[in-house]
């Protein structure tokens, strides 16, 4: 409650105005990198290593966030605010180009998975009538409505008390469930599924990569906001595990079925509010996704045309005209790899970073 | 082009006859005399001039008038002679006749070329009365009327300042009326200024018969199912947002002002809110922000619950349902709908009906949508109560306008509810939720200072005490955004 | 804008998202499961949604559990529901064979199961039993089953096991399920089947016996104890029980209670209350059933899940020595 606010310039309160657009943004960023991270978890990890997710997800981060602490160095060191800043600097425009594109491409990717994952919780889990692609194409009308430049962020950071609440009130109803010996045994299946679990889940925390095309501002927001992705992504596998045993969770293979498995022995109601929290959650998710692409494809060029993000919302529905399991067995393998071009332009900005600086 | 006023008045008689359809229209006057040895004729419109004022405190002067000195001038004299009344200059003819149109009596004197207009104004109209539409328990209990001089009057009374600006302009090409623009000089955003200037500016019209039309025809989204205007009947609510750096337009004919920009947090508090203490404000508010939601969502949430999600009730609740469902002959969907309409309907009529037949009305409805319908099997008693509240959760809107968005929302979201369950509800809350954000108001985003978040005072959904409100609104322009300099309360240590 | 609504009205057109009117759908109250002559037959008892209640019972057969549940949805009424079910009692002809896990497995499996409904054996005739369910008060059979369920329950007469329950104990514990008897057109909850480690039930419980289990799960409050020796007046239980490891070969019972009024003395007391739980410990343990949860405290030291297996719970319970300790004080 900031009573002593005295702005007294155009230029401040130009500022404080960007300010709130920039929180609003950094939660819709926060939120696609919760949502995908949990989504990996829950349909890659969880059902090779079951109980032992719950580290193996904290291991997977590391990955993720030592790709982050690099560009994040790089960055440092060319003295740039934003990762397209720091590549254009390196490389040149190209660069910038570059990086743009490949985060487009790595969000395209994101975002085909979440509403992979949103309409199979239509049609196997939930049990609704339709089509695959009928509700594919009812869901993309329906985001049709959403794709305004702000509006979707705004809505994030409008609705993330009301997730959050949602999330919390679940919880509570499951805490009587607990039991302390779900998180036993520690290797779970064994070495095997954990390797196996640990190449699925090996570029978990990519997304937290696009904190740094945000502005910077508020560095310590960051922060805040990678601590925030890391927890949702340990607290979750961990309610899992405390409350349905590894026999169990292994058991889970099918997409729907590891989606809505947070929702498994929930009490009616409760269940009815996770699956309406995942629903949402994948919907903003796959917005999220579709604007963000669209602004990094067209991040070199400045503001992008009108159509390119109902383009990009033509192409993941026309990819739900696959067939749902061989689409979800593409993306399986695609995922692992999401980490590795982002580790090597990490790479290349340090290397060529420091030549320049060595030489200067 | 326009026609100017010619020295000949005879030439000037005869353009103001064809101008004013003198021969077709018997309410233009006209009354020829001489004044100053001149010939001279004074054109006024009946009934909106005071004929008293006019025969004595011009007429009887300008016949009176002679020339003093051979130096002396004519304008003077006449300004020196009519000294009871403002006088205005008109240049050409169609401005003469706006004039005479506006309740002048304006003279054209042999030898001039000007005309001028003298205010003798008496227009019939409305006294000060209780605004209609927004009723408070605490608070004033005047309202603004159609004319737009009392109008104004109301607010410069309530910001007796200088800072207070009232910029008169007319809108409406063919048939002009009276605009003012009003604003705090201190507080309004220039940005905001110039952009609603160049709006109004923008609208091409012939005439403009409300100031709903004039919403409609500067609004940002017109389309949107949520107005981005606030419509006011109080001078208390007009002089709070003028505070706040908002721009207030008051047109001539209207007795509400539209106010601008705006934010979806505007159209839920009343001033009831901030004259009550602080616990009453919040209360009022979190039981009209539960209306709302329960108007929003209700009758979508049962059917989607009986029809989709019959798990989550008790089963008792259930069972109690279907026994008496099983003996209805329509759906639980088309028994929703049928009983939305109907009240929707009543409350239609309710607003149309003679005050003599009210009560009638009253009887008929309840009658026809109480018991009976209940005896006849025709509808569901649980769902009866269900649309019976969602109803007056409607009721609880303060703003009219917003009152009709969640009433056509309520359907919408009942279609959704009954189409795909509270699944279709979700997406369709979350798809509403973004685009109410999305929408803007003169610019401004509506949903602030929520979202995006925007410096401001603890009173969004809680009413926090009034002297922790310290700020002018983020939409205000100044350079100093506090209200107060220190504590409010200096003379209390504990609670500043 | 047009387009989005022209989009959003044709899909919405030919996803043929039409719900079944609610009135037409028969929720099951209860659902019966027994086998006769290598026949599998469901019972349902469903409402008739007249005004005032009322309820009948439907039933079908088949060769598998599968396909006698196909037939009871077809010889319903209307679209069987099984969302709002209370109670789903299998014959104890069932709970004695090795398709017991398989059925419960198969009936938990279905969509629309409700995974609160409490779990119950029966030796009566099911049919019979099924007609004779009718509200105890009101016209509302399930609040009816809620309140007789909750009550016996507290009472520690009955252990509370609902289906999620029981799936969700897997290879760590054993569930005790509920125990139905029908005499003289009534039913009654009490006592308690224990599922053995291989998912058969092999004892039944009397509820005496039941009521110290519930005595050495902690779960007792305000509730009288009848041993051979006496009564007593439970006021409250915490209850500990430790296995002893890395052996593994024997768990100790720890009891504190605390009680308002005794027909004997604290010593004699504390004496009667372990005996009793030891000897149904010991019952337990004959039929094979971990409802204590030891397992969960063993599989705590297994690295994992092979190791688990070689462990080889299912032998190695059998054969722990049990020991209960009981300490009582009156209540202050």
């Amino acid at each position: 409650m900031r009573t002593t606010t005295r702005v007294h310039t155009p230029a401040e309160r130009v500022k404080a105005r960007r300010a709130g657009e920039i929180r609003a943004r950094t939660v819709l960023v926060q939120l696609l990198c919760i949502v995908s991270v949990l989504r990996t978890i829950l349909t890659r990890i969880v059902p090779l290593a079951g109980c032992s997710s719950w580290w193996i997800a904290l291991l997977c981060l590391l990955p993720g966030a030592a790709v982050y602490g690099l560009l994040r160095f790089a960055m440092r060191i060319t003295h740039t605010g934003t990762l397209t800043d720091c590549l254009r600097r390196c490389v040149g425009g190209v660069g910038g180009w570059c990086v743009s594109l490949l985060l487009g491409v790595l969000l395209l990717i994101d975002g085909t998975a979440s509403m992979t994952a949103l309409i199979t919780m239509f049609t196997e889990g939930v049990g609704t009538q339709g089509t695959q692609m009928t509700l594919a194409l009812l869901t993309s009308a329906v985001l049709l409505t959403c794709l305004h430049r702000e509006g979707l962020a705004r809505g994030a950071y409008l609705l993330r008390h009301v997730m959050l609440g949602a999330a919390l009130l679940a919880a509570a109803f499951s805490v009587r469930d607990v039991h302390p010996d779900g998180l036993f045994p520690l290797m779970g299946e064994g070495v095997p599924a954990i390797r196996a679990a640990l190449a699925a889940g090996v570029s978990l925390a990519w997304p937290v990569v696009l904190l740094l095309t945000l502005p910077a501002d508020l560095p310590e927001k960051r922060v805040r906001l990678a601590a925030a992705v890391a927890a949702a992504c340990i607290a979750v596998p961990l309610a899992l595990t405390l409350t349905i045993p590894h026999e169990l969770l292994i058991r889970e293979h099918e997409l729907a079925g590891s989606m809505l498995l947070p929702t498994l022995f929930a009490l009616p109601a409760v269940r009815t509010l996770l699956q309406c929290l995942l629903m949402l959650a994948l919907f903003l998710a796959v917005g999220g996704a579709v604007q963000m692409a669209t602004d990094q494809i067209c991040a070199p060029m400045g503001q992008p045309p009108r159509w390119l993000p109902y383009a990009v919302l033509a192409l993941l529905t026309a990819s739900q005209a696959l067939d749902i399991r061989s689409l979800w067995q593409m993306l399986g393998r695609a995922e692992p790899w999401l980490l590795l071009p982002l580790a090597v332009l990490a790479g290349m900005c340090i290397l060529i970073a420091l030549f320049r600086r060595e030489k200067a | 082009m326009k026609q100017p006023i010619l020295p000949q008045i005879d030439r000037n008689r005869a353009a103001m006859d064809e101008a004013l359809y003198r021969s077709i229209n018997p309410d233009m006057h006209v009354r020829h005399f001489c004044t100053y040895g001149r010939d001279a004729s004074l054109y006024y419109m009946e009934g909106v001039v005071s004929t008293d004022f006019l025969q004595r405190y011009v007429l009887a002067p300008l016949t009176l008038l002679r020339q003093e000195t051979a130096e002396s001038s004519l304008a003077d004299a006449v300004s020196n002679a009519v000294y009871n009344c403002d006088v205005a200059s008109a240049r050409d003819i169609p401005e003469a006749v706006t004039q005479v149109m506006n309740g002048r009596a304006v003279v054209f004197i042999d030898g001039m070329d000007v005309a001028l207009g003298f205010d003798v104004r008496m227009f019939v109209r409305r006294g000060i009365s209780p605004p209609l539409t927004e009723s408070v328990v605490l608070g004033p209990h005047q309202g603004f009327n159609e004319s737009i001089r009392d109008s104004i009057t109301l607010l410069r009374r309530i910001l007796p300042t200088p800072e207070l600006i009232g910029e008169m302009r007319v809108i409406g090409e063919r048939y002009p009326v009276s605009l003012c623009v009003m604003y705090l000089k201190d507080a309004v955003d220039a940005d905001n200024l110039a952009r609603l200037k160049a709006r109004l500016d923008g609208v091409r019209t012939d005439h403009v018969l409300s100031i709903g039309a004039l919403q409609q025809l500067i609004e940002d989204r017109p389309f949107s199912l949520i107005p981005q205007c606030i419509l006011t009947e109080r001078p208390d609510r007009a002089a709070s947002m003028l505070l706040e750096g908002q721009i207030v337009l008051v047109l001539d004919g209207a007795p509400q002002v539209l106010v601008l920009p705006g934010s979806i947090l505007h159209l839920l508090h009343t001033p009831d809110d901030t004259s009550a203490r602080w616990q009453y404000g919040t209360f009022m508010r979190l039981i009209r922000l539960l209306g709302t939601l329960c108007a929003l969502l209700l009758p979508g949430l049962f059917v989607a619950l009986v029809t989709f999600h019959p798990e989550v009730l008790p089963v008792t609740l259930l069972t109690a349902i279907l026994e008496s469902q099983s003996a209805v002959p329509l759906s639980i969907p088309a028994e929703t709908l049928l009983m939305l309409v109907m009240f929707n309907l009543i409350g239609e009529a309710s607003t149309r009906v003679p005050s003599v037949v009210g009560s009638t009305l009253g009887t008929v409805s309840g009658l026809i949508l109480g018991q009976a319908a209940v005896d006849a099997k025709l509808v569901h008693p649980l769902l009866l109560i269900v649309v019976a509240v969602s109803s007056l959760g409607s009721y609880a809107v303060p703003d009219y306008s917003l009152g009709l968005a969640v009433r056509i929302g309520q359907l919408l979201l009942l279609a959704a509810g009954c189409v795909f369950g509270i699944y279709g509800m979700v997406l369709f809350m979350a798809a509403g939720t973004v685009r109410l954000c999305a929408l803007t108001s003169l610019g401004s985003p509506f949903a602030a200072p929520m979202s995006p978040l925007r410096t401001h005072n603890p009173d969004e959904l809680a009413r926090w005490p009034i002297w922790r409100q310290r700020l002018r609104t983020w939409l205000a322009g100044t350079a100093d955004q506090q209200r107060a300099d220190g504590a409010m309360r200096r003379w209390d240590r504990r609670n500043r | 804008m047009k387009r989005i609504i022209v989009m959003l009205l044709a899909a919405a057109l030919c996803t043929s998202c039409t719900a079944l009117p609610a009135e037409e759908r028969a929720f099951a109250v209860a659902l019966g499961v027994s086998r006769d002559d290598g026949l599998w037959r469901v019972y349902a008892r469903i409402p008739t949604y007249q005004t005032g209640g009322g309820y009948t019972t439907i039933s079908a057969e088949g060769k598998e559990l599968t396909s006698a549940m196909t037939s009871l949805d077809a010889a319903a009424p209307m679209h069987l529901h099984l969302d709002q079910l209370r109670l789903l009692i299998f014959a104890e002809g069932v709970a004695r064979t090795i398709d017991f896990p398989s059925a419960i497995a198969e009936l938990a499996a279905r969509h629309d199961i409700r995974h609160q409904t409490a779990v119950a054996v029966t030796d009566a005739d099911m049919q019979q039993l099924m007609d004779d369910m009718k509200p105890a008060t009101g016209t509302r059979l399930s609040k009816s089953i809620d309140v007789l369920l909750e009550t016996r329950v507290s009472q520690g007469t009955a252990p509370a096991s609902t289906l999620a329950e029981v799936i969700r104990m897997g290879e760590r514990q054993d569930a005790v399920l509920m125990r139905l008897q029908h005499a003289h057109g009534e039913w009654k909850v009490s006592g308690g089947c224990p599922v053995g480690q291989d998912g058969i039930v092999r004892e039944v419980l009397s509820a005496a016996e039941m009521q110290l289990l519930t005595l050495m799960t902690g779960g007792m409050k305000n509730v009288t104890l009848t041993l051979e020796e006496g009564t007593v007046r439970v006021m409250d239980v915490s209850a500990d029980t430790e296995l002893s490891t890395p052996t593994m070969q024997s768990a100790a019972v720890h009891i504190t209670l605390r009680y308002t009024s005794s027909s004997l003395t604290d010593e004699a007391l504390s004496r009667a209350v372990a005996s009793a739980c030891l000897g149904v410990l010991n019952r337990l343990s004959a039929a094979n059933c971990d409802a204590l949860g030891l397992g969960r405290q063993a599989i705590m030291h297994m690295k994992d899940m092979a190791e688990w297996h070689e462990l080889d719970w299912q032998h190695r319970y059998p054969e722990i020595e049990w020991s209960v300790s009981v300490g009582v004080q009156p209540a202050a």
